[in-house]
């Protein structure tokens, strides 16, 4: 009989860095830092080697220097005295203000697109088709050129809108489509609580999401009373109210009242005047956004399964209960990611203001800004801070909704 | 039982009724529009508003797609055309300049007897793109051409000589063998690396030399006969560029005569539709005058009311502030109409007695021309009233309405509007009787017209063809001027070769002296600028020195280098990125990004999915970074910025550049694709191939990634399709692509003012390419799907 031995002890030898797979992913991820380590080393330092040989450092200074340039479309006080921080926060600001409404107007016509689209009625379907291929097939690019150019030259001039001209005013003589623009009816405070619109208009806003949390709060009372009683108050007044007279009340207190725009000399005056660049740019891009939102739409339509509506109907669910409480909580699980990231891409896609030169973030920090100061990595490197912000922000909050509604698998 | 029917039972039918044909609403086109179309009082109405608009776009493109001119040399020519077929710029394309340049729409400032070169390049694609796409009908050993097209087209559109794209190829290779030699001896990783660095080694260091070798080998043996050929050239080309030019000149010649003849056509049409001209002038101030009144009578009554209201001229009726500011207002508004009033009479009077032709004129040009076809005309001039006649009531109307004020009662105002609605009566009527004329001149000058027509259609194509025949004289002129000056250039540089690479050893020993000089923590600098504040005057000047001399030697090797290029290169002729643009362009930067963008995307999928933390990290900083950003800011950086994060000195081609800045991003967007088809498959797929006890690469490449790439088609190619339409934002750094072509275009003089002929022929372009691929994705997606449903 032999002794039962200690196995061999297992020594660590090199070559297991390579062929025990143990060790080896050590090795592969110790490599790969090395590599990255060597090229960001690589890249930095030949960026610090090009600008001492340029002359140049790296520094933000010129963040506080004047800008010295004018910016036509502003939502906050800017003149070319203010300093480049300012023109790149008006020029974020209005990037904001183009993704925003084209969001919207995206939705709106994505969703409208997308169910006719799925609409058994042959002309209608098919018409939604040219519209959703023509504008998915072509770069966006060309569309925003075409809008801007019908803007500028199809338009009739100011002074047609003169007595005795050939144009006329639309939706009750308070709109105005011309070559320089569109010029809406705007609201103005006679006697605004605080300083600038802008705060009037933020106080507006916080009282209205106070408002909106009051009603969740009174439709919370609501459903704690049906869950103990069995028997459901009705709310919906209170609602309204709520949803109504706060805001209503302040905007009393303002003076808040419509100003329309009318024509003094050769041009407009008063309301809003929504530039050429902004209108061709927001239409362009909403139409563009809009025939992919459409196809989104379709597809999270199309994704339940018939099984679903029909189980609903056994269960005796009317069809309008069936689409609120069975088909649209499904589908919309399906649209939402893909839709937010459409939301990016637009936001992302108003940096072709370029074009038709409004100004957004990328024509003041990242364009006017550069040219004159001479700092290009700085500026570069600022633009592509804030998209990229903007960026993880919004997939951020996709994430966390992706995470909440998402089917638990094993 | 089988026996019933013999037996006949009475009223049982012993044969078929023949079948009847449904209710005519219950079949065919009827039911099926029924049923479709018109289901529901929504669907009605849905059929009925877009069947509208498809009539509204069709009425809007079709006459001015299909009525457009197709021959001109300008926008002003088209515009001319359009006119004499009584058509305005609106009411029909000028597809004239898509006519003019279209060549250069699709190939940019590409050599034009070079065509055949990006063709034969686009043809070969399909060739390459054919056992991809279609694997199941194209013999498998096409894939080794397809394998060598991208240095085959590399080589095609860039030129060069032909051992080029071979070295470069011959790294692959070189890679390829030494991994299976390195394989057996080395484990995965170290094989791997090594391999890499072998084909890094051939690329870097031996293959320049080599091709440089061969290219100094072969143009030593031709130095003597290329001295010679260019001599004998340089010395024909002068009489050739003359030649040529004394062609063109003739053609320039033969051009002015067609265009008198065709002015001569054009002024001849003016002169057949001079009656109907002269009624227009008589149209024209009448029907502003009429709109003058219109306003002003308007007014009037907008004054009326203000008056009726306040009961005589606004005054407060209390003391109150609101009262006072209202009257004010009110008092206001009145006087702005007031204005009003005088002013639009004032103007009316002025259009009706400053404007108007006199009529004794345009009966004369009636009796001249057009009354010679139909009499009738005569009748109706004679019928005519004289302006006299209209502006008399006028004149006193404008006095009245000068005596206008905020205390005039409202019956004079009333009889006011009254005369001047019964002034716009006589002017409208005036005016339609003016139009009867008009009607009937245009219809007796239509058929005097449509010779001159014909002939002036002919007369233009007759006239483009003589100007392409002198852009392509004056093309071939510039070329062999161009031969010459560049053959002169060259012959410089080959006398002062010998010298030059005589003097190299030398330069090289000044620029090492110079260097030896210096302190040594200087040595490495490129520039002054870079030397501390503190540094001595004299280092500063050796410094510059050394600087200088190195910039010598520098530029002689390179100079060395290109001649022996020019003078051994076996191949075509090399085209500068500068010359590509247009569609061409696009077609490189998307095709290049799609090939390389793929294995880049899977491999970062592959990344993220990984467990290793690092190269998961890095992968997913890589991606959010990329996905993060718009294209457009990538673009600007790598024209303005790449040149920093290179070595020094160091300066590439800006569309090499593009691509790789294009090829990152679609890649990290392929990425996230891919990554949600490894997503999607089912976990047990993962650990079936576990289970067998295949490797990580042969899981990946045997069970994953087939099935991963399956799921992703629809949005890879949606990927591809969106990298080819944003190749368009090159124009945004300067490259000419088809957007930046038509800006060009517009620029110049006889196309300015063009807008839609461009944009539907790039926009077509594009949808062309695109929509293919999107169907051919479909198609893949249904050929692939294994489910069924």
């Amino acid at each position: 009989m032999t002794t039962l031995t200690d196995p061999p002890k297992a020594s660590f030898r090199l070559s297991q860095l390579i062929y025990d797979t143990r060790y080896r992913s050590i090795t592969i991820q110790v490599i790969a830092m090395i590599l990255v380590v060597l090229g960001l080393y690589w890249l930095v330092n030949n960026t610090i080697q090009n600008l001492s040989a340029l002359g140049k450092d790296f520094n933000f200074g010129f963040l506080t220097q004047p800008a010295g340039y004018d910016i036509n479309q502003r939502l906050v006080e800017y003149t070319s005295q203010s300093t480049h921080m300012r023109a790149a926060i008006v020029g974020i600001l209005n990037t904001l203000l183009v993704a925003f409404l084209g969001c919207v107007l995206a939705t709106v016509i994505g969703v409208f697109v997308g169910v006719l689209r799925l609409s058994k009625n042959w002309v209608v379907s098919r018409l939604m088709a040219v519209y959703v291929e023509g504008f998915r097939n072509v770069p966006l690019l060309l569309w925003i050129i075409a809008i801007f150019a019908i803007m500028t030259e199809s338009m009739p001039q100011p002074r047609d809108f003169k007595v005795g001209g050939d144009a006329s005013m639309l939706l009750g003589d308070s709109v105005a489509v011309t070559n320089r623009g569109v010029y809406v009816p705007g609201i103005v405070f006679e006697n605004g609580f605080l300083g600038s619109p802008l705060m009037n208009w933020l106080l507006i806003g916080v009282v209205l999401i106070a408002c909106v949390f009051a009603i969740r709060l009174v439709r919370g009372r609501a459903d704690a009373v049906q869950e103990s009683t069995g028997v459901r108050p009705t709310t919906w007044y209170q609602q309204l109210a709520l949803l109504i007279v706060p805001t209503g009340v302040l905007l009393f207190l303002m003076g808040a009242h419509l100003q329309i725009p009318y024509i003094k000399g050769f041009n407009f005056t008063d309301g809003i005047h929504l530039r050429n660049s902004l209108i061709a740019l927001w239409i362009a891009l909403s139409l563009y956004t809009g025939a992919f939102i459409a196809e989104i739409v379709r597809s999270g339509i199309l994704a339940i399964s018939k099984g679903q509506s029909e189980a609903a109907a056994a269960l005796g669910l009317r069809p309008s209960r069936t689409m609120n409480l069975v088909i649209l909580p499904q589908a919309m699980r399906v649209i939402i990611p893909p839709l937010i990231s459409q939301y990016l891409n637009l936001t992302k896609n108003s940096s072709l203001a370029i074009a038709v030169g409004y100004m957004d973030v990328r024509a003041t920090l990242g364009g006017i800004t550069i040219n004159q100061t001479g700092r290009e990595l700085e500026g570069i490197l600022l633009m592509a801070a804030f998209y990229l912000v903007l960026s993880l922000t919004i997939s951020g909050v996709m994430n966390v909704y992706n995470n909440r509604t998402q089917l638990q698998e094993r | 039982m089988t026996d019933t029917n013999t037996h006949g039972v009475g009223y049982v039918r012993s044969e078929m009724l023949p079948e009847k044909s449904p209710p005519v609403g219950q079949k065919g086109a009827i039911k099926w529009m029924r049923e479709n179309l018109f289901s529901s009082w929504l669907n009605i109405l849905l059929t009925v508003i877009s069947l509208y608009i498809v009539y509204l776009a069709l009425a809007l493109v079709l006459p001015w797609a299909f009525g457009g001119v197709w021959n001109a040399g300008s926008l002003t020519e088209c515009r001319e055309v359009l006119f004499s077929f009584y058509k305005d710029s609106h009411d029909g394309a000028c597809w004239a300049v898509i006519e003019d340049r279209w060549l250069q729409l699709l190939f940019g400032f590409y050599p034009p007897e070079e065509y055949w070169r990006p063709i034969l390049a686009f043809v070969l694609l399909f060739v390459a793109l054919a056992p991809i796409l279609f694997a199941d009908k194209v013999p498998s050993q096409l894939m080794w051409f397809s394998l060598s097209y991208p240095f085959l087209a590399v080589w095609l559109i860039w030129g060069g000589s032909f051992w080029t794209p071979i070295f470069a190829a011959l790294g692959f290779v070189v890679g390829f063998v030494a991994l299976k030699f390195l394989s057996k001896v080395t484990g995965p990783i170290v094989s791997n690396l090594l391999a890499l660095a072998a084909a890094l080694l051939w690329w870097g260091v031996v293959m320049t030399p080599l091709s440089d070798g061969l290219h100094k080998a072969i143009g030593a043996g031709r130095f003597d006969t290329t001295v010679s050929t260019l001599e004998a050239r340089t010395a024909e080309l002068p009489a050739e560029v003359a030649a040529l030019e004394a062609q063109g000149e003739d053609k320039a010649a033969d051009i002015a005569v067609a265009l008198e003849e065709k002015n001569a056509t054009v002024i001849e049409m003016a002169g057949i539709r001079v009656g109907e001209f002269a009624i227009e002038q008589q149209i024209e101030p009448k029907t502003a005058a009429f709109e003058q009144l219109d306003a002003a009578q308007e007014s009037i009554s907008d004054l009326s009311d203000i008056l009726a209201e306040w009961g005589g001229a606004p005054t407060a009726t209390s003391d109150s502030e609101a009262a006072i500011a209202e009257a004010e207002s009110a008092a206001s508004s009145a006087e702005t109409l007031i204005g009003n009033v005088g002013s639009l009479l004032a103007s009316a009077l002025s259009d009706l007695e400053e404007d108007t032709a006199d009529l004794n004129e345009v009966s004369e040009i009636m009796v001249a021309s057009a009354a010679q076809d139909d009499p009738s005309i005569l009748d109706d001039v004679a019928a005519m009233v004289d302006k006299a006649e209209l502006s008399e009531p006028l004149t006193d109307l404008s006095d009245r309405a000068a005596g206008v004020t905020s205390a005039s009662s409202l019956a004079d105002l009333a009889a006011l509007r009254a005369d001047i609605e019964t002034a716009m009566a006589g002017l409208s009527a005036n005016i339609a009787s003016l139009e009867v004329i008009h009607g009937k001149i245009v219809a007796t000058n239509a058929d005097d017209l449509e010779a001159p027509q014909a002939k002036l259609l002919s007369q233009m194509a007759g006239l483009t063809a003589l100007r392409n025949d002198e852009s392509n004289l004056s093309q071939a002129a510039f070329r062999v001027s161009t031969e010459a000056t560049e053959a002169n250039s060259f012959l410089g540089a080959l006398t002062s070769l010998e010298e030059r690479e005589a003097s190299l050893p030398d330069l090289r020993e000044t620029a090492e002296a110079a260097r030896a000089e210096l302190p040594r923590g200087y040595r490495n600098m490129i520039n002054v600028n870079q030397l501390p504040e503190d540094a001595t005057n004299e280092d500063r000047s050796a410094l510059s020195t050394y600087l200088s001399a190195r910039n010598q030697e520098l530029s002689v090797t390179a100079s060395v280098r290109d001649t022996y290029a020019e003078l051994g290169r076996v191949g075509l002729t090399p085209v500068d990125s500068r010359q590509i643009g247009g569609f061409m362009l696009a077609l490189i930067i998307g095709v290049a990004g799609i090939v390389l963008s793929l294995p880049l995307g899977i491999l970062l999928a592959l990344g993220r999915q990984s467990h290793l933390f690092f190269v998961n990290k890095i992968c997913v900083a890589f991606i959010e970074v990329i996905r993060g950003v718009p294209l457009i800011v990538w673009l600007i950086t790598a024209s303005l910025l790449l040149n920093y994060f290179l070595p020094p000195g160091s300066n590439f081609d800006l569309l090499l550049r593009v691509i790789i800045m294009v090829t990152l991003f679609a890649a990290a967007y392929i990425a996230e694709v891919i990554r949600g088809g490894l997503a999607a498959l089912p976990t047990g797929q993962y650990e079936g191939a576990d289970s067998l006890g295949l490797s990580y690469w042969q899981s990946m490449q045997l069970i994953v990634l087939p099935q991963a790439m399956k799921i992703s088609i629809p949005g890879i190619v949606n990927t591809f399709i969106g990298l080819f339409k944003d190749t368009v934002l090159v124009v945004f750094i300067g490259l000419f692509d088809p957007i930046g072509l038509a800006n060009a275009i517009r620029a110049d003089t006889d196309w300015n003012g063009i807008y839609w002929e461009l944009f539907v022929f790039i926009g077509v372009l594009f949808f062309i390419f695109c929509f293919s691929m999107g169907r051919y994705s479909l198609h893949l997606e249904k050929k692939l799907q294994r489910e069924h449903r």
